[in-house]
């Protein structure tokens, strides 16, 4: 599939796969693709981060590679493991009880590699295959994994100490996400293009929701978006997002609703809300989130 | 190709980057040369024709954390705002015809035309009609002039005949509205006199030219209300006005069948030479009195002009908004684009440059012709490709072709 050679481009790509975006993140990734630099992504849970990496990843036809961070993630889990049970069926097989350097060399080739994310991203390069890494939720991982990361960012090679280095000339497509629970260092943020994804206007909600809500009414659809912009003007522990509007939006199409009214939010608010001190706020609030004017 | 880019982003936009990054440092913004550079080849990739993409490309490459994007804003419109790219264009740029009055302009057919650099002429191979097509306008010799000004007559004509050819589409689409049938229909004793049709978001198109003649502008300023000239004839509703320390309509001037009277008569219905130019005093005239709301949708609103403004700072960029706002299309044409030093964001330009849909270089019969292409383009097409004809005019003035 051909690249975008535009931002206006890049919307268009998006949007046929089904994600609405405006001029400011299209430049990023408009700018990611052209300069090969990496994209990290910054906002609340649910503005769609990873959504935007997968349907990148689609329509310029490349694999999507995804390193789901979590705290504890380590360099076997991301990078790459060697694969002892083979290792040591391969020499027992050989059947020397001590074997020779020869043997033990051999056991250290590719074949007994198991390539993670990183490396698979790489490996996938260098041979031509261009991918998509999506480096996601980052903010969960432990520092020392952004040590290592940076590392990664700047010269896109692994060096495996039993084998080599392994590099590529081209380099993947890196999307970072994070939603900010903590700040990621400096220094990985100077390396990439940075984008903070708000929350969508109620046009390009609205957008989305007719898209991935297929069969909704255009009313109901329309009261959602002007409903989920005013709540989120208040305070909660954890706001809704995209996500969170599509899933409500689902739920009323089932209940053959065409409309909001304050029965039928109270009935379905556990698809905007999990906690209870979030709920009770809620509660108060519908009458104000109903409220007159209605998206045009 | 490259290379004319190449230098166009060098020199006083590096400047004014590096200027730029320092400020930002001064702020605690972590700005590396690798930044810097990477900045230079967005620049060169998104253009400089939209402001809030210059801007969203910078934030992109600059700003690593929402708070900083904060701040960030505020000092690219600051910084941005004001800063005259090329430091030393404090002067507006000379061109063959300085300011010397309408007395020189009068005579810039018998005169400035035979000034041409020879040297220029003896750069030219085989293909006459290239070069014609290429040559600056001020640059033309007079036994060029016959030739040009009847490709100018033919561009407007060609013109006048695709903006009908897409009105008679239109025409057979159009809607019956029987609500405002009827109700003229009342004032009629009850019959149908004449159906009414709905107005469509896409009639037919207003054009509104705004020419500078001021001293620097007069040969371009020439060309173009030649080219107006003819459209008129073919197209009866374009209204055309010049402006230098204020605006004149002379649209009742150019329905003059000769168009050596024509012009006479525009030179001496008051425009004043001698002054610079107002152009915030110019344009909100041009707004209050003769932008007609009902036409806006339809309006397409054609300045055409160096940028070089004398007038009160701010005013301009009011009025461009303004009169944004109230148009479909708006348009500025530039000779100054014809010179890839040149930086659109100088002075008077920078103020004009975030309303604008559509920045264009005019110095040329071949620039004049990508200019009626852009216009009977209709629909927003491209309406944010300006960077791309931007960057393409700059190798254009260098190369000659673009593809
Ligand atoms: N701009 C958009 N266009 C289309 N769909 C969107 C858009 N934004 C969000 N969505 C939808 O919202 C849902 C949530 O998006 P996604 O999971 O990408 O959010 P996220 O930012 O990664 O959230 P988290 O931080 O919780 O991982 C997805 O199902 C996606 O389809
Ligand atoms: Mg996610």
């Amino acid at each position: 599939m051909t690249e975008p050679d535009s931002v206006e481009a890049v919307i268009q790509m998006l949007a046929q796969g089904g994600y609405y975006c405006d001029d400011d993140l299209a430049m990023g990734v408009f700018l990611a693709i052209k300069l090969g630099k990496p994209l990290f992504l910054e906002g609340e849970p649910g503005v769609g981060k990873t959504e935007m990496a997968k349907v990148l990843a689609q329509r310029l036809g490349r694999r999507l590679i995804r390193l789901q961070c979590y705290e504890g993630l380590d360099i076997s889990t991301a990078v790459y493991e060697w694969n002892y049970a083979k290792q040591l069926l391969s020499l027992r097989l050989a059947g020397d009880a001590a074997p020779g350097r020869e043997a033990l060399e051999d056991v250290f080739g590719p074949e007994f590699l198991l390539s993670r994310p990183l490396l698979d991203a790489i490996r996938s390069e260098s041979q031509g295959q261009r991918v998509v890494l999506l480096i996601d939720e980052l903010d969960r991982a432990d520092e020392e994994f952004e040590a290592f990361l940076l590392e990664l960012l700047s010269d896109f090679q692994v060096t495996i100490p039993e084998m080599g280095t392994v590099g590529s000339d081209t380099v993947p497509l890196v999307i970072l996400t994070s939603n900010r629970t903590r700040e990621i260092h400096d220094a990985i943020k100077r390396r990439c293009l940075y984008h903070w994804i708000d929350y969508p206007s109620p046009e390009k909600e609205l957008q989305i929701v007719r898209a991935k809500a297929p069969g909704i009414d255009e009313r109901l659809a329309r009261d959602i978006c002007q409903f989920m912009n005013r709540l989120r003007q208040d305070d909660y522990l954890k706001r809704p997002g995209v996500a969170e509007s599509l899933d409500w939006a689902q739920a009323l199409v089932l209940l053959h609703r065409d409309h909001l009214d304050p029965e039928v939010v109270r009935q379905t608010k556990s698809c905007l809300f999990k906690n209870r001190q979030d709920l009770r706020r809620f509660q108060d609030g519908i009458a104000g989130y109903l409220g007159a004017g209605a998206l045009e | 190709m490259k290379g004319s880019r190449q230098r166009l982003l060098q020199g006083s936009l590096t400047q004014a980057m590096l200027a730029f990054a320092q400020r930002l440092r001064a702020d605690k913004f972590i700005i590396t040369p690798n930044h810097l550079s990477d900045c230079l080849r967005a620049m060169d990739l998104v253009g400089m024709a939209s402001r809030r993409r210059f801007r969203l490309m910078l934030e992109s490459l600059l700003v690593s954390n929402q708070e900083e994007l904060f701040r960030f804003r505020e000092h690219f419109a600051d910084f941005w705002q004001d800063q005259p790219l090329l430091a030393q264009d404090d002067a507006p740029p000379k061109t063959l015809l300085s300011r010397e009055g309408p007395a020189a302009a009068r005579s810039i057919t018998s005169v400035q035309m035979e000034s041409a650099q020879d040297d220029q002429r003896e750069t030219i191979g085989a293909g006459l009609e290239i070069v014609k097509s290429s040559m600056d306008f001020s640059k033309l010799r007079l036994e060029d002039l016959e030739q040009v000004q009847s490709q100018v007559l033919r561009m407007a004509r060609k013109l006048g005949k695709r903006l009908s050819r897409r009105q008679r589409s239109v025409k057979r689409a159009r809607k019956l509205d029987v609500r405002r049938s009827l109700r003229r229909g009342l004032q009629h004793g009850g019959e149908i006199v004449a159906p009414v049709f709905r107005a469509r978001r896409q009639g037919r198109l207003q054009i509104y030219a705004l020419v500078d003649i001021s001293g620097s502008m007069a040969v371009y300023g020439y060309f173009f209300l030649l080219f107006l000239h003819s459209l008129q004839k073919v197209w009866p509703s374009t209204q055309s006005y010049v402006f230098s320390t204020h605006l004149t309509p002379v649209s009742q001037h150019l329905a003059e069948n000769d168009f050596g009277r024509a012009w006479n008569l525009v030179l001496a219905s008051g425009a004043n030479w001698s002054g610079g130019t107002d152009m915030g005093e110019s344009f909100f005239d041009f707004y209050r009195k003769h932008l007609r709301p009902a036409s806006a949708s339809r309006a397409v609103v054609i300045v055409v002009s160096d940028g070089w403004d004398r007038g009160a700072a701010g005013r301009m960029g009011e009025a461009m908004d303004l009169i944004g706002q109230h148009c479909r299309r708006l348009y500025w044409l530039n000779p100054l684009l014809s010179s890839d030093k040149y930086e659109p964001i100088c002075q008077g330009m920078s103020q004009a440059l975030p309303h604008l849909d559509y920045f264009l270089p005019f110095y040329n019969l071949k620039t004049l012709e990508d200019f009626c292409h852009s216009l009977e383009g209709g629909g927003d097409l491209g309406r944010w490709s300006g960077s791309r004809i931007w960057a393409e005019a700059c190798e254009a003035g260098q190369a000659g072709t673009t593809t």
